[in-house]
């Protein structure tokens, strides 16, 4: 019971990264290999705002918004400038940003471990089907599918999500509608940056704050979007669901095979359907 | 199908089929293309004449039926083996190497064809086989003097007819040219039929064109495609008078 | 003089500080500058000229140091045999990657090969741990033993590496302007009619990863041999992210760009890391702007420079 526990909490988590990766692939057409440090920003600005305020849903709301903000300055500065370039350059450049956000993280907070500890409210555990499970997980597991069910209500019912729709489809088309293109790029790099740094801040309680959380975290959201189905979102949820139930298991069962697991699983994906497993459309030539 | 038929067919199709999905851009294809002949395929967009030739030189992949070059089976070959094989082809949206001169395309193709293994220790300037293959190309397409200009830069009518040389380069016996004169002036069409002309001399050449006075008068037989298959196909008279044609491009009544 | 000349010359400068300025305290920094340049050069021709990006060259890098440790310190090998072996492994492991990875293209070649290479760093810190010392690493490599020469002063190593140096940018210039290199930048510049054209596209890049591979191994040998260590750090994909920065800030796709961008990376490394801890985030913010501002690197801007100042003298 525990392990399907962990394993949907892992997923949970693994989605709040992968929506935000998936959504500006299918926006900017860019893979932000910073994602992983946004995630790390989060956790850390939720610890600050938890020690300034004592509060951790003060942080839970705080750090997605300060990530926001400094994704769009991301996108306004240095990104915009390379649109129009072969699309190495804007990979190149998320690659810049983690190696300065790294750095900004290191400057401000050190080197050290910070331990955050989950809301009083969810400090406990909850006895389930003869098991002790974390209610801390299980937050998790309701945030998460709250955040998602947000999520596609926003994509599929509102106005926004049409538009973010149609502008992933054919950008000059709905530039000619009279819709600021530019605009709508820069919100979905600044939501997906706000999304890593809110699953930051929910991970906060349950690992270790460290430097390094970005990149282990990165690759595992890599492989949940590629085998989602590169801007396919509903594609994410069942990747997410999948690597963080294969993470669970492997952990309680084969610990020393489960990064091979899942590199291979990303390496025979990118190889047998670069497309991704969750996706309808068939291969075009 | 008969011993004489095979023997006389250069490039020949059995059947081919090409799919996405549900939606066969290609279906119950079969054609004989013989020696020396300049057929003419046209039919309204969407019919799928593109696609036919992305079937025949390798860029699309076929769900069904084989393809035959000088009876030897090229099915399932990538584009650079058909190359070699003898099919050479010309691109819808200009494919040239831009950023390079109008000599160094050449050069590459004429270097593509030379060499199956691509030698790496000396110059390319070292290899003059090349560079006369190249030099007497530029000729043959009416580029003399534009050599180190910058292929991008030329005209879009000097750019379709580098494009027919790099064809040339790999000395096809087939050669596929997809809406040659698309986009090209008034004033050059005749030098770009000219040249079409001349290529098509001993040698076959399967011709997608629009522009129907050129294409009824230049073609030995036209194929008329419709919604992914072959209408009809015919000397050009007769495809003018028939019916099926008619109704398919006029909307006539039969 | 044009502008290329120019470069050369600058390049030329760089290497030869030691003997312009015999006992200084720079010859440490040259001879990484030279390993790493051989790294960059090899880079460059997968990056540069063939147009792809890979993000797993730190496999090639890592797995030739651990080749010359290995063969020179467990089987005894002699220390230029174990290096053509470093060359041939790095340059094997390419192979096998590019089976792999050619078949996607563009940003998923990018993650494939990272991948691909993250895999390989992972094994060589848990499953291979027998073999490469785990995290710890393996200490103590050697150096040549080469006509009684003593190689373990670095003043003297120097001139195996610059001999090393100049024989990989040589075979590095040949196949720029060789059919091969002018193959690879007809497919950088369109793959489909470079395929139409009769070019095994896939044959080619697979070539040119392997020869890329070579030079990693090569160079991975060199650097465990200087620094007498080799650990899994050298396999790991900030490594790749190492030379990716080199090659763009120096310039891909010219000669001698990539290394005025290894002579930059070093020289900031030594004295920057000197001033600040902080470094490497400079690194980024000046990778960055040179992003966006110079994506022709150093020697684009130097070239552009020449041509402006000295009109006529087109290079």
């Amino acid at each position: 019971m525990s392990t399907i526990v962990i394993g949907l909490s892992m997923g949970m988590l693994l989605f709040l990264l992968a929506a935000g990766l998936t959504l500006i692939f299918g926006m900017l057409r860019v893979i932000n290999f910073a994602h992983g440090s946004l995630y790390m920003l989060g956790a850390y600005l939720a610890f600050q705002m938890v020690s300034v305020t004592g509060s951790f849903w003060a942080g839970l709301v705080a750090a997605p918004i300060i990530a926001a903000i400094i994704g769009a300055l991301m996108e306004r500065i240095a990104l915009r400038p390379v649109y129009d370039r072969d699309h190495v350059y804007q990979l190149l450049l998320t690659f810049g940003f983690i190696l300065v956000l790294d750095e900004a993280v290191r400057i401000i907070w050190g080197l050290e471990y910070k331990q955050m500890y989950p809301p009083e409210l969810f400090a406990g555990a909850i006895e389930m089907f003869g098991s002790s499970v974390p209610s801390y997980r299980l937050f998790i597991i309701g945030f998460g599918a709250a955040v998602s069910a947000a999520l596609f209500f926003m994509l599929d019912r509102s106005r926004y999500g049409m538009i973010i729709r149609a502008a992933s489809g054919d950008p000059e088309m709905v530039r000619t509608l009279g819709i600021n293109v530019s605009l709508v790029r820069t919100g979905v790099f600044s939501f997906g940056a706000g999304l890593a740094a809110l699953g930051g801040a929910v991970a906060g309680p349950l690992f270790p704050i460290e430097l390094g959380m970005g990149f282990n975290i990165i690759i595992d959201s890599f492989i949940v979007v590629i085998i989602g189905g590169l801007g396919n979102i509903r594609g994410a949820v069942m990747a997410a669901l999948l690597i963080g139930m294969t993470r669970a298991l492997g952990y309680s069962y084969a610990p020393s095979w489960v990064d091979f697991l899942t590199f291979i699983l990303l390496i025979g994906t990118l190889i047998l359907r670069p497309e991704g497993l969750f996706s309808r459309k068939g291969r075009t030539a | 199908m008969n011993a004489i038929a095979e023997k006389n067919s250069i490039l020949r199709c059995e059947d081919i089929e090409v799919s996405y999905g549900a939606f066969k851009a290609v279906s119950n294809v079969s054609y004989d293309f013989k020696p020396g002949l300049l057929y003419g395929l046209i039919g309204p967009n969407g019919a799928g004449k593109t696609t036919l030739m992305n079937a025949l030189s390798g860029r699309a992949k076929l769900s069904k039926g084989r393809v035959f070059l000088n009876d030897q089976e090229i099915t399932g070959k990538s584009p650079h083996a058909r190359t070699w094989a003898g099919l050479g082809r010309s691109f819808q949206i200009t494919q040239i190497f831009a950023e390079m001169t109008v000599f160094e395309n050449l050069r590459l193709a004429a270097q593509a064809h030379r060499f199956r293994l691509q030698p790496f220790w000396r110059p390319v300037g070292k290899f003059k086989e090349i560079a006369n293959d190249a030099e007497r190309v530029l000729s043959e397409i009416g580029l003399e003097g534009f050599g180190h200009v910058n292929a991008g830069s030329l005209s879009h009518g000097d750019q379709r007819a580098l494009e027919i040389g790099l064809a040339l380069l790999s000395e096809p016996k087939v050669l596929l040219l997809d809406e040659p004169l698309a986009g090209v002036g008034h004033d050059v069409v005749e030098t770009a039929v000219e040249l079409i002309r001349k290529v098509s001399q001993g040698r076959t050449v399967l011709l997608i064109e629009h522009n129907m006075d050129v294409v009824m008068e230049i073609s030995d037989e036209i194929i008329v495609m419709l919604a992914g298959e072959v209408l009809a196909s015919g000397e050009a008279e007769t495809i003018k008078r028939d019916p099926r044609v008619r109704t398919a491009y006029l909307g006539e009544e039969e | 003089m044009n502008a290329q000349r120019f470069l050369a010359l600058i390049v030329a400068i760089i290497i030869s500080v030691p003997l312009l300025f015999p006992g200084g305290h720079n010859i440490g920094l040259v001879n990484a500058i030279l390993i790493w340049s051989i790294f960059a050069i090899g880079f460059d021709l997968v990056f540069g000229i063939a147009g792809m990006l890979s993000f797993g060259h730190a496999a090639f890098f890592g797995v030739g140091a651990y080749t010359l440790s290995l063969l020179t310190m467990r089987m005894g090998w002699d220390f230029l045999p174990a290096l053509g072996a470093a060359g041939v492994i790095g340059g094997a492991l390419a192979l096998v990657f590019s089976y792999f990875a050619i078949r996607v293209s563009g940003l998923f070649f990018a993650l494939l090969t990272l991948a691909l290479s993250q895999l390989i760093y992972i094994m060589a810190g848990t499953k291979l741990r027998m073999l490469t010392g785990g995290v710890d690493g393996i200490a103590g490599v050697p150096r040549p033993d080469l006509f009684g020469i003593d190689f373990y002063d670095d003043g003297n190593y120097y001139f195996f590496l610059l001999a090393l140096f100049v024989l990989a940018l040589l075979i590095s210039g040949l196949i720029r302007i060789s059919p091969l290199g002018q193959a690879l930048k007809a497919i950088k510049s369109n793959e489909v009619r470079a395929e139409q054209i009769g070019f095994n596209v896939q044959r080619l890049q697979r070539s040119v990863f392997t020869i890329s591979g070579i030079y990693a191994g090569v160079s991975g040998g060199l650097l465990a041999s200087l620094i007498f260590y080799v650990g899994p750090q050298m396999l790991h994909w900030s490594t790749s992210g190492d030379v990716v920065i080199m090659v763009l800030l120096g310039g891909m796709g010219s000669l001698f760009g990539p290394i005025l961008g290894v002579a930059i990376f070093e020289i900031m490394r030594e004295w920057l890391s000197m001033q600040t801890s902080h470094w490497y985030g400079i690194l980024g913010l000046v990778f960055i702007i040179c992003t966006i501002g110079m994506p022709k690197g150093i020697a684009g801007l130097i070239i552009q420079l020449w041509d402006r100042i000295m009109p006529g003298g087109k290079s």
